[in-house]
């Protein structure tokens, strides 16, 4: 079905370094992308009339602190519980295409304990039985595949390296330092099947993303960045959603954002799949069609993911080795990409997008696909 | 990778007080060696513990069906590290590696998180038949974990259960007014 997202784009982008930011709040990493993004975007700060933001796992600076730092009484100020920049993106893009606003500011300021170091998503997922952790049900998912597929661990070193080998070519990557297969294989098991360069460390880092309708987009100095179909699906229900942790509704998402753009995903320049953990790598590539079911270990292989590749996939690094920013790095990257703006990492005439994520303990999927006209 | 997680191992020695109030009856029935579910009346569905009507047809009346405690594992992770850094994160850990966390499939149909028992990392393997075993964690309630099959004869052993159950030091619950009804 046609989306009216189609008359939505993104016209600007911020960030600030990924990493550890000691002493540093996180209104002041959000503040520092916001002046980015409104100079990317070549507005004013009076023109954004609506914010919104998310939670997260904590750590984060509200959109409602976020407009009274930077004095604004916009139209719409929303927060999302758990948000990461895929779904934000989305509620943005509703809320313009609605016509209740024209530009809106998505913003990320996040400063967590640990930052650079500390293992990302430290929930408890089940208490009675030490399921601990948020990237272990991926591990769980993992373990799945290798049931179903006859799959290997030592698979996910592909992921890890490739990578790594694209946020060497990122000056704002969080992680450079060279990293084989074979240093990957060195490493010991933290929660088999995941070592831990399988799961994205904690990072504090500011993002922010401006949309704006159409009709404006067009006025602004940098080629917009259009959404060309989104999909959703909330896996709500947990295990009692047939084969949840192989992520199997991704496919729905899939299905309704391709739809909706008049697409296939070999269409796609560019694909930025949401790594919390190597895993979910494998897992999106599979379930949104890039590959078959069960074939994306020998998809991997030969290089086919890392710079130089047939496949262009999270090009700065992703947030195994660019920086885990739930997603926002991953948006700034394909809009930096569909310009042209990447640099040494520039993928050459990338047009269209794949983004991609499943949040939370993985039921939280969303897809969009993004196209530079 | 060699160590057996046996029946010794104590898990989360504050297991009982992490039970809510809506999975009382569960893990009561559990802590009486039943593995007991809620069947809807109406459809028959049969849904995991915790939930207050059949997420299938919304029916509120429902039975609770006695299950055959058979089941096959699914995937299973290993936790060699724990995994929460305490410099970072104040909640409890389980300091007890290396352990398992496995999805079991009940040969009813629910699938469920849990431990399999009696296994080692080189045993434990994918499709395994696995059948029930009622760990104590308070005078009130047990939890469910599991063990291969072919270790059978499990049933009926209170006695063994209530030695694990003395060996450990758990605060019993005493808040007897969040029971809901007394299995």
């Amino acid at each position: 079905m046609k989306q009216e997202v189609n008359q939505v784009a993104i016209v600007g982008v911020g960030a600030t370094r990924p990493g550890a930011h000691p002493g540093e709040a996180p209104i002041n990493l959000a503040v520092t992308a916001f002046r980015e993004a409104l100079a990317d975007a070549g507005i004013r700060k009076a023109q954004v009339d609506a914010v919104m933001g998310s939670e997260l796992a904590g750590f984060c600076t509200s959109p409602e602190e976020f407009c009274q730092t930077v004095g604004l009484n916009p139209r719409m100020v929303e927060s999302l519980h758990y948000g990461s920049a895929g779904i934000v993106v989305q509620h943005a893009a509703m809320a313009i295409s609605s016509g209740v606003c024209d530009v809106v500011a998505c913003v990320l300021g996040r400063n967590p304990p640990g930052a650079g170091e500390a293992l990302s998503g430290p929930a408890v997922y089940d208490r009675l039985h030490g399921l601990v952790n948020a990237n272990v049900v991926a591990a769980l998912g993992w373990s799945r595949h290798m049931a179903r597929y006859g799959t290997t661990v030592e698979v996910l070193a592909e992921i890890a390296v490739a990578a790594r080998l694209y946020a060497r070519a990122n000056p704002l990557a969080e992680f450079t330092a060279p990293l084989s297969v074979e240093d990957y294989l060195a490493e010991p098991f933290l929660v088999w099947p995941f070592r831990s360069l399988d799961i994205a460390k904690s990072t504090g880092c500011g993002v922010c993303v401006i949309l704006a309708r159409r009709e404006l987009a067009r006025d602004f100095s940098k080629p917009p960045v259009y959404l060309k179909g989104m999909g959703r699906r909330q896996a709500a229900r947990l295990l009692e959603n047939e084969e949840q942790v192989l992520c199997h509704g991704m496919q729905d998402a899939g299905a309704q954002a391709y739809d909706a753009a008049g697409l296939a995903p070999s269409d796609v320049d560019v694909v930025y799949i949401y790594d919390a953990t190597t895993a979910a790598v494998v897992q999106s590539l599979e379930n949104y069609g890039f590959c078959g079911l069960g074939e994306g270990a020998d998809f991997v292989a030969d290089g086919r993911i890392r710079p130089g590749g047939a496949l262009a996939l999270n090009t700065h690094g992703g947030h195994l080795s660019g920086g885990y920013a739930f997603g926002w790095l991953h948006h700034v990257e394909l809009v930096r990409q569909l310009r042209g703006e990447a640099g040494d990492r520039q993928i050459e005439g990338a047009r269209r997008a794949h983004f991609s994520s499943a949040g939370r303990f993985r039921e939280d999927i969303c897809a969009t696909v993004f196209e530079r006209e | 990778m060699t160590e057996s997680l046996g029946d010794n191992w104590p898990g989360d020695p504050r297991a009982a007080e992490a039970i809510p109030s809506a999975r009382d009856c569960y893990h009561r029935f559990l802590r009486q060696g039943e593995l007991r579910m809620e069947r809807c009346d109406s459809c028959g569905y049969i849904r995991l513990p915790g939930r207050s009507i059949c997420p299938e047809c919304l029916n509120g009346a429902s039975s609770w069906h006695l299950l055959s405690g058979e089941g096959s594992v699914q995937c299973f992770v290993w936790y060699m590290k724990d995994l929460l850094d305490t410099r970072y994160v104040t909640t409890w850990a389980y300091t007890n590696v290396p352990y398992n966390v496995a999805l079991v499939r009940l040969r009813e149909g629910p699938t469920v998180i849990t431990n399999v028992v009696d296994v080692t990392h080189a045993s434990l393997s994918y499709g395994m038949t696995v059948q029930a075993r009622f760990v104590p964690v308070s005078e009130k309630y047990a939890i469910l974990r599991f063990r291969p099959d072919s270790i059978n004869a499990i049933r009926n052993e209170s006695a063994n259960q209530a030695k694990v159950f003395t060996g450990l030091t758990i605060n019993a619950v005493t808040d007897e007014t969040k029971q809901r009804k007394n299995p």
